[in-house]
């Protein structure tokens, strides 16, 4: 895809945010308690982007990677309270990355038309499957599933069970919102109690399931890269506007080096960490390894963003520490992208496994 | 080059393929093996005349100066075909040209761009002669103002007087020609009173000093002029006019300098790495080792990525904007993290001096000279603070110091 059919997809999502995302609608959802903003969630879907990288024969708009990530950053950027990154920028991929076509079949078109809302659990803990009249029944327990409270179905897997299977969260499935620090995202626990697993519900069994397993911890990771990099993006953009607003000593704070040089040091973090994430994005579009692109992405970005919005919340100085002000909601929220799908120290190591075992040129 | 950056970028992907091919199995043949433990500790002599065998070397096998305009002896290379030059070049471990570093790349994009046809005849079939050329741009009392130079150039019957000093002329010692920044209207605002000549170095009055840096090395020297005569038909461009010249030069070369350094710095990390794991190297069991190494592969990745942004930009638009700071620092700082890392994981032996080797670039794969040379980044090109000050200035549009007048 073009830089400009890029331009284009950021500038309808932005637009829309702007009018349907703003700060003060926002404060009124935080403040009535709500958990999703689900009437955008519905216009993010009227726009196609449920879709977006959906291919046209599973009912999407068939565009590219580097399109889902214009889109995630846009949504980090606007601290947009939408299951968007776990159903389209996680589950569809790794659905798609399934090789089972029955499973794309039923499943993708109704993700695409946003009729359906899935989620991930890669590391669910006790997770087992018995067999019963000829049927699957899967049980275990995972915490930190976002947005569970709404999606119809999950993704279940785990580091030690050699299976992947979509399950509905019926109820057989106890999903508990948790209190997370993050206002704008949910995260939930979820039990399952023998759930049964559809016909083709089955994603992944024996060597198949670690591997794509992997692959959907790598979509996690680079979805919630996308999102972190939008944030940070923002924080840095109010920092910037407040230090040239800002007078103490009779100047703009911003003409001080102090602050001037903080900023320019976000400025190059970002650029950075857009690098790292682009860079795997297209990646993935280009058949590149997902896993090395993720944690690419994962080890610049991944500490970056939340640096940034950290920064970001000392250039505004107190106003920065209340919260009214977003900055303390791009902080969180970068803070839960770095958490999620494995922190950046450990895409590290298996950075530099994945060079000492396969060589450089394998990497 | 302005010349080729109007060229496709994207050039058919066999093409660009079947340049690659060649310019990788030209350079299996030709590096020879063990050249930087044959250089370690190589005498200035021995140094310069390996230097000028490997220029001899890349002249013959048509590598030299793709990138010059084929009227001038070189192949037209477009940016992208530059590119891949560069890249097969850092993937060879092949030595760097040093010693014609300006010879090959500013002085020709700085005629070029400004210069007289003459000045172009007279000098570029030169340069493939081997002429070795410097920079005289920074001097004691003026390096992050270089605006504010001293160097002073008076008009005289046929051309110019010069007296002033310079510093930080690098391979001056071995230098027939300097470009030369001079003030010639100390009236005039600071940017607006400066003109770029083409200094002979055997002209009377010119006197040098080695100047021994921090690595040891003494690549660099002090240079000082008086009263010495430079003809008119070596001045550059109009005169007064030299501040942007040289400036808009600098910018059309960053994308593709920045391609060639980091590329560089990509498969210095490599050989550490396949050095590392071919010792099996017990430092290896260490968790903050692997963290680490990581860390490092995976910024370089991320730089390459801006880089290769840069050289579209430079494609699409014939010189690069602001994002050349941001690149440079990325550049300067992960080159620091990776030195320092390299340093850390030979532990003592990295604290004795196998000799040092000159023309390997800044992944010599000596990691205490790497590490101290690594300065040279953060500092030379605008120090890294100058560069904040611009990406504050130039990018984000904060409003600059108030200016102390004394």
């Amino acid at each position: 895809m073009s830089t400009s059919e890029l331009d284009e997809i950021r500038d309808v999502t932005r637009d829309l945010l702007k009018q349907r995302s703003s700060p003060d609608q926002r404060h009124a959802l935080l403040d009535a308690g709500a958990r999703h903003d689900l009437e955008l969630w519905q216009e993010i879907v009227a726009l196609g982007w449920a879709g977006i990288a959906v291919p046209e024969q599973h009912g999407g708009v068939g565009l590219t990677a580097p399109a889902l990530a214009t889109v995630l950053a846009e949504l980090g950027r606007a601290l947009a309270m939408t299951p968007y990154t776990a159903s389209i920028g996680c589950a569809v991929p790794t659905i798609l990355a399934a090789d089972n076509h029955d499973a794309a079949e039923s499943l993708l078109p109704r993700l695409a038309a946003g009729e359906l809302i899935a989620t991930v659990a890669f590391d669910t803990t006790d997770l087992t499957a018995t067999t019963s009249d000829g049927g699957l029944l899967v049980s275990g327990t995972a915490e930190f599933v976002l947005d569970a409270d709404i999606a119809d179905v999950l993704i279940v897997a785990s580091p030690d069970t050699p299976f992947v299977a979509v399950v509905p969260l019926s109820e057989r499935a106890t999903v508990t919102p948790q209190a997370g620090w993050d206002p704008t995202r949910s995260l939930c626990s979820v039990r399952l109690d023998g759930v049964p697993v559809a016909g083709d519900g089955l994603l992944a069994e024996g060597d198949g399931a670690q591997t794509l397993r992997r692959t959907g911890l790598a979509y996690g990771a680079l979805a919630t890269m996308a999102d972190a990099v939008g944030t940070a993006e923002c924080a840095l953009e109010l920092a910037v506007e407040h230090a040239k607003e800002r007078r103490q000593f009779n100047r703009p704070i911003g003409s001080f080096q102090a602050i001037k040089h903080r900023l320019a040091d976000m400025v190059i973090a970002l650029s950075s960490s857009r690098s790292a994430v682009d860079r795997g994005f297209e990646a993935l579009e280009q058949g590149g390894s997902e896993v090395e692109a993720a944690a690419v992405a994962k080890s610049v970005a991944g500490d970056a963003c939340p640096a940034i919005c950290g920064d970001a919340v000392q250039v505004h100085g107190g106003m920065g520490f209340t919260w009214e002000h977003d900055a303390h909601l791009h902080l969180k929220r970068a803070k839960l992208d770095q958490a999620l799908f494995g922190r950046p120290r450990a895409h590290r190591r298996q950075l530099a496994q994945i060079l000492l075992d396969d060589g450089c040129d394998h990497a | 080059m302005t010349e080729a950056a109007t060229a496709q970028h994207h050039v058919p992907a066999r093409a660009s393929d079947v340049l690659r091919h060649e310019v990788r199995a030209w350079l299996a043949e030709h590096v020879p093996d063990g050249w930087r433990e044959g250089q370690s500790g190589a005498t200035r002599e021995g140094y310069a005349e390996f230097q000028r065998w490997w220029f001899a070397e890349m002249r013959s096998g048509g590598y030299l100066v793709p990138h010059w305009p084929k009227e001038h002896g070189g192949r037209g290379f477009s940016i992208a075909e530059q590119v891949v030059l560069h890249e097969e070049v850092a993937r060879a471990g092949a030595p760097r040209l040093q010693l014609h570093f300006a010879s090959l790349y500013h002085l020709p994009a700085t005629l070029l761009h400004a210069g007289s046809e003459a000045q172009i005849a007279r000098h570029l079939p030169a340069i493939l002669d081997g002429t070795v050329w410097c920079q005289g741009f920074s001097e004691p009392e003026a390096g992050s103002d270089l605006a504010s130079l001293r160097t002073r150039a008076t008009a005289v019957d046929g051309g110019y007087l010069i007296s002033g000093q310079k510093l930080w002329t690098s391979m001056a010692e071995y230098a027939d020609w300097c470009m030369l920044l001079a003030r010639t209207d100390p009236t005039a605002p600071a940017h607006h009173g400066i003109s770029l000549f083409l200094l002979d170095m055997r002209s009377p009055g010119v006197d040098l000093r080695a100047l021994r840096q921090a690595s040891g090395a003494a690549e660099f020297c002090e240079l000082f002029l008086d009263d010495v005569f430079v003809p008119e038909d070596c001045l550059v461009g109009a005169v007064n006019d030299g501040w942007r010249i040289a400036q808009s030069t600098l910018s059309a070369e960053r994308g593709l300098t920045m391609v060639e350094l980091t590329e560089r710095l990509r498969f210095g990390f490599r050989r550490l790495v396949e050095q590392l794991a071919a010792q099996n190297s017990a430092e290896l069991a260490d968790g903050w080792a692997l963290d680490a190494l990581g860390a490092s592969y995976a910024e370089l990745e991320a730089l390459r990525h801006l880089s290769g942004q840069l050289v579209d930009q430079l494609v699409a638009r014939g010189g690069v904007g602001v994002e050349a700071s941001v690149a440079k620092v990325l550049y300067s700082e992960a080159l620091r993290r990776f030195t320092t890392l390299a340093v850390e994981l030979e532990g003592l032996p990295a604290q004795l001096s196998r000799g040092l080797l000159l023309g390997a670039g800044w992944e010599s794969g000596h990691s205490m000279q790497d590490f101290i040379n690594s300065w040279m980044w953060t500092i030379a090109g605008g120090t890294n603070e100058i560069q904040r000050n611009v990406i504050g200035e130039r990018m984000l549009g904060l409003p600059r110091e108030p200016r102390v007048t004394l």
